[in-house]
């Protein structure tokens, strides 16, 4: 049997997916000792995103966890996630160069990328910059659902990826929306149509099938898996490296991680959920109805928001339905970020404005200028297309395009003699939150979950409720007062 | 398209697998009249197991839930769990019957019954001996996995049980090993064996794929399924009523139900779970493992427990793969109560000994000669039975019969001719001290609403152990909780 090797994503899409990054850096860093001795082929690090959480919300220095978590994991491959200019959130091509080169220079060779439209053509311009910079690229084929996702379509969307001879391919089921049944007739189409390209599995558990969907992957030559540690596993994260080491050894597979090395892993993050008030991933119940609509759950959540302040909530049905047609009209963009925003937002407000594209957002011009990808603008249908650009706003963004200063550009308007780490802050954070970086003190250090006492007394002083606490065992006694100018001390 | 039609389980089935049966009679008498608004097809009510779980350890008289839940559950009919003597704990059948009739006499007309080989021959009679006393059956085909669990055998199987001419016939998936795949196989074979004989499918969630399962199967046409309301559902249990309502709309279907009528319920079940420590039904990740061995979870830990003791839980894999071993050799019986504890307890006794069947259970014995079932005779290797029965303890049990007494023997055995038939069921179920000792308890226990925060919030501060004190002020508000365990509360009191 054919030996299972598995990437961890605990701390990047993990903590993303489940945490939206509320991970704080020594928490990080407490775990990754730990983690790097059970085994993983490599795990996922960091990815750009973070830079501007890390700094504004938490005022921690990612160059800090960057340079102190990769000198404390000796023994596994640390990833990037993203890449230069195939995320959508577009910053100086120059600047992403920097971000790249100092990785690199941090040890961090590997990095995973995608483009929501599988558009290699636009890839292929990235996975040479990123070989010139010495990072070698893992390159996404993301599984969606449509008429126009057919096997044909994968078929030779995974031609075009090995095409580019990337360092792996990654055939990723973002919305966590593969059945076993659908996992089975096209993960033989990517396998046959990939060529000597290795390739791995990337699944999130939005419909619970994901650690199904792995087994059927591995039985058919698929052996490179995608987990996390709990509980940042399952929910809309990827499996649990726990359950999975149970399932493949119980199919017959032989796997090199040790599940012993993990235990206090998983005991120091449910430690940090509870301490933090973070969610604890857990499995999910098939749910048939994101096939329809596909809007992922936290969209609808700001449907229902939008529709309740124009007193519209009833409408949250319709708007569903609607956000199912435009996507339809829209050539079936995959439902990812931001494309998936721009597809929802342009559907409430249809609905709210009760006339279909009476309104247009400058996303839904800039989407059918192709300024989003060019599949966008030749999938739309012509009708709708019309009726978005046939307005005068959508001269302004014709022929737009993003301004791309060079590196001695930014600097000269940031600051000559910024050091590249601070001037990438500055680009990611903006200035205030490095300035407010800048004066704070050292990041918070974490308390070990073997501390019970000074663990109940910061819980109990979180409680807004209560002015005093006083416990009292035979031999002890405690009392924890609040400073309230209501109620005098005691 | 269809319209789908659902079984509600929740106070059998949730109460039982989430629960252990421990939902009070208070807990169940609040949330009935609700859920019987509903709109389920039916609802699953009462079993004959819960006679001793409520008399001994609730103290608490389950024809009071007879009378009072069936008064109050007008518009949907409710459901009997078990049979006469199809079930494998052996009471007299008179004293089963009894009970039957009594159900009846409650407006129930209707149980679902299991033979853990699906042995229609041996249930036959069964159905016969229920539609006497005018009790309608829904008959189970439970599924199973072992090379023996074939598409034949399924095929030979649904058409034995259809020719019983069951009121219904329950497709029952009890292990929740069912995959999508399986179902899609399956729930045809099944629907082209059993004629015009109705059908409904009854999952647990073990692995995660029911709800998906229930999904297939209802495309291929079994549009009748068991769901339960959360926190009851999912975990072992089934899946969830709101769950399955949001997914069978997304296909196109029509489904009935109404969900806000069941939402106060779901809240109260789950003030109850907070309020008495029960476990929240969740859902569970797929388990490749469980196929291997097929041992279920609860008995993975007594493995444990069991192996532990003897300090050998270095074991406890050689004793999952035993019982793999020991399932093959018995000829793959479904791995379902009690045939799933022989199956394991002698695994266990193989690996602790280190010599396999140097010592066997009584009930190895039993099985091998065909007590628990005449198919484990017939499908046991002819080795291993020869092993279990070559020895002189197999002689006491050879010829055994479960003695089986008469109504009137059964009351000259309990000594008094003149008990009601209400208390002669409950001292056979539950024994006569602890039916004596419910005759001396009080009322039961009156529920606490979970709209009242505060009393709840004193109740759970007094449960903890470790504290001897709790005291809480807000701002025009004070509250000290002592125990007089060691006689310095009040001291403690007065130096605030």
């Amino acid at each position: 049997m054919s030996d299972v090797t598995f990437v961890d994503t605990t701390l990047r899409d993990g903590n993303q997916s489940l945490w939206a990054y509320n991970m704080r850096t020594a928490a990080m860093l407490e775990a990754i000792e730990g983690m790097d001795r059970a085994g993983f082929e490599s795990m996922e690090f960091f990815s750009a995103t973070m830079i501007k959480k890390y700094v504004r919300e938490h005022k921690e220095n990612p160059w800090h966890w960057i340079r102190e978590g990769t000198r404390r994991a000796r023994n596994t491959g640390l990833r990037m996630h993203g890449s230069i200019r195939g995320g959508l959130e577009k910053k100086p091509t120059a600047v992403a160069k920097l971000v790249v080169s100092h990785l690199v220079e941090n040890g961090i060779r590997l990095t995973r990328n995608s483009n929501p439209w599988n558009d290699y053509s636009v890839f292929k311009q990235e996975v040479d910059d990123l070989r010139e910079l010495g990072m070698d690229a893992v390159a996404n084929i993301i599984y969606s659902v449509s008429p126009r996702h057919t096997d044909e379509y994968y078929a030779q969307k995974a031609r075009e990826a090995a095409a580019l001879k990337p360092w792996r391919i990654c055939f990723k089921d973002v919305g966590g929306m593969l059945t076993p049944e659908r996992t089975r007739t096209l993960v033989p189409i990517v396998l046959e149509n990939i060529g000597d390209t290795p390739v791995e599995f990337h699944a999130h558990c939005n419909n619970g099938l994901a650690p199904l969907n792995y087994l059927e992957a591995i039985k058919l030559g698929m052996t490179t898996i995608h987990t996390s540690i709990p509980p940042l596993a399952n929910g809309s994260a990827q499996p649990s490296i726990f359950n999975m080491l149970r399932n493949v050894r119980a199919m017959g597979h032989t796997v090199n991680v040790d599940e012993e090395a993990l235990k206090p892993v998983r005991e120091h993050f449910t430690f940090v959920a509870k301490r933090d008030g973070l969610p604890v991933g857990e499995p999910r119940a098939f749910d048939q109805s994101v096939y329809s609509h596909q809007v992922p759950g936290g969209m609808i959540s700001n449907f229902v928001h939008q529709l309740r302040l124009v007193g519209m909530e009833d409408k949250l049905p319709a708007a569903l339905e609607e956000a199912a047609r435009v996507r339809e009209e829209w050539g079936y963009p995959i439902m990812v970020t931001p494309l998936s925003q721009f597809v929802g937002t342009q559907a409430a407000i249809n609905v709210i404005m009760g006339e279909r594209y009476k309104q247009v957002t400058d996303q839904s011009i800039q989407y059918a200028l192709g300024i989003w990808g060019r599949q966008g603008a030749e999938y739309m249908d012509p009708e709708v297309k019309d009726r978005i650009l046939a307005r005068p706003r959508a001269k302004a963004w014709e022929n737009w395009e993003q301004p791309d200063p060079s590196l001695k550009e930014v600097r000269a308007r940031l600051g000559a003699s910024l050091s590249d780490e601070e001037l990438i802050m500055r680009v990611y954070a903006g200035d205030e939150a490095v300035d407010a970086l800048q004066n704070a003190g050292r990041p918070r250090e974490y308390l070990s979950a073997s501390q019970p006492l000074v663990r109940l007394i910061n819980e109990l002083t979180r409680q807004q409720e209560y002015t005093q606490v006083y416990i009292r065992k035979p031999g002890f006694s405690l009392t924890l007062g609040k400073e309230s100018p209501t109620a005098g001390a005691s | 398209m269809s319209d789908v039609t659902f079984v509600d389980t929740t106070l059998r089935d949730g109460n039982q697998s989430l629960w252990a049966f421990n939902m009070k009679t208070a807990a169940m008498l609040e949330s009935i009249e609700r859920m019987d608004r509903a709109g389920f097809e039916s609802m699953e009510f009462f079993t004959a197991t819960m006679f001793k779980k409520y008399v001994r350890e609730h103290k608490e008289n389950p024809w009071h839930w007879l009378r009072e839940g069936a008064r109050r559950a007008r518009n949907t009919p409710l459901r009997l769990h078990g049979g006469i003597k199809g079930g494998l704990e052996k009471k007299p059948t008179s004293v089963a019957r009894l009970v039957v009739q009594h159900v009846i006499d409650s407006g129930i007309t209707l149980t679902r019954t299991s033979n853990p080989w699906n042995d229609y021959s041996v249930f036959k009679e069964d159905v016969e001996a229920l539609r006497e006393v005018g009790m309608n059956c829904v008959v189970n085909l439970i599924y199973s996995v072992s090379p023996r669990h074939t598409d034949e055998y399924y095929a030979q199987k649904a058409r034995e049980a259809a020719a019983l001419k069951p009121w219904r016939i329950c497709f029952k998936d009890v292990g929740g090993l069912l995959t999508p795949e399986r179902t899609r196989t399956l729930v045809p074979l099944v629907l082209d064996n059993i004629g015009d004989v109705p059908v409904e499918f009854h999952a647990h969630c073990n692995n995660g794929l029911a709800p998906i399962n229930y999904l297939e199967a209802i495309e291929l046409g079994m549009t009748t399924i068991h769901t339960s309301v959360p926190p009851l559902a999912n975990g072992s249990a089934q899946p969830s009523i709101f769950n399955m309502l949001r997914n069978v709309r997304a296909m196109g279907h029509t489904a009935s139900v109404d969900e806000e009528v069941l939402k106060p319920v779901q809240e109260h079940f789950t003030f109850v779970a907070k309020r008495d420590g029960l476990p929240m039904g969740a859902p569970a990740a797929f388990d490749q493992s469980v196929y291997a061995h097929q041992v279920p979870g609860g008995m993975i830990a007594n493995f444990r427990h069991q192996l532990g003791l003897v300090g050998m839980l270095d074991k406890l894999p050689a004793a999952l793969e035993e019982a793999a071993r020991v399932r093959a050799e018995w000829g793959y019986p479904i791995m379902v109560t009690p045939l799933s504890q022989f199956v394991g307890t002698q695994a266990a006794i193989n690996i602790i000994m280190g010599e396999r069947y140097k010592q066997v259970t009584d009930q190895s014995i039993q099985y091998a000669h065909g007590i628990w079932g005449r198919e484990g005779a017939e499908l046991m290797d002819p080795d291993v039975k020869d092993r279990i029965l070559g020895r002189p303890r197999a002689k006491d049990w050879e010829g055994w019969q479960q003695p089986d007494p008469s109504l009137p023997e059964v009351r000259t055995q309990l000594g008094s001719s003149s008990m009601s038939d209400e208390e002669l069921i409950l001292r056979v179920f539950a024994g006569d001290e602890a039916v004596e000792e419910l005759q001396n308890a009080g009322r039961p226990r009156e529920y606490l609403s979970a709209s009242q925060p505060l009393v709840r919030l004193v109740n759970e501060l007094t449960k903890q152990q470790e504290y001897t004190q709790v005291y809480i002020r807000k701002p025009g508000f004070s509250l000290t909780l002592g125990r007089s365990a060691d006689g310095e509360a009040a001291e403690d009191t007065a130096a605030l």
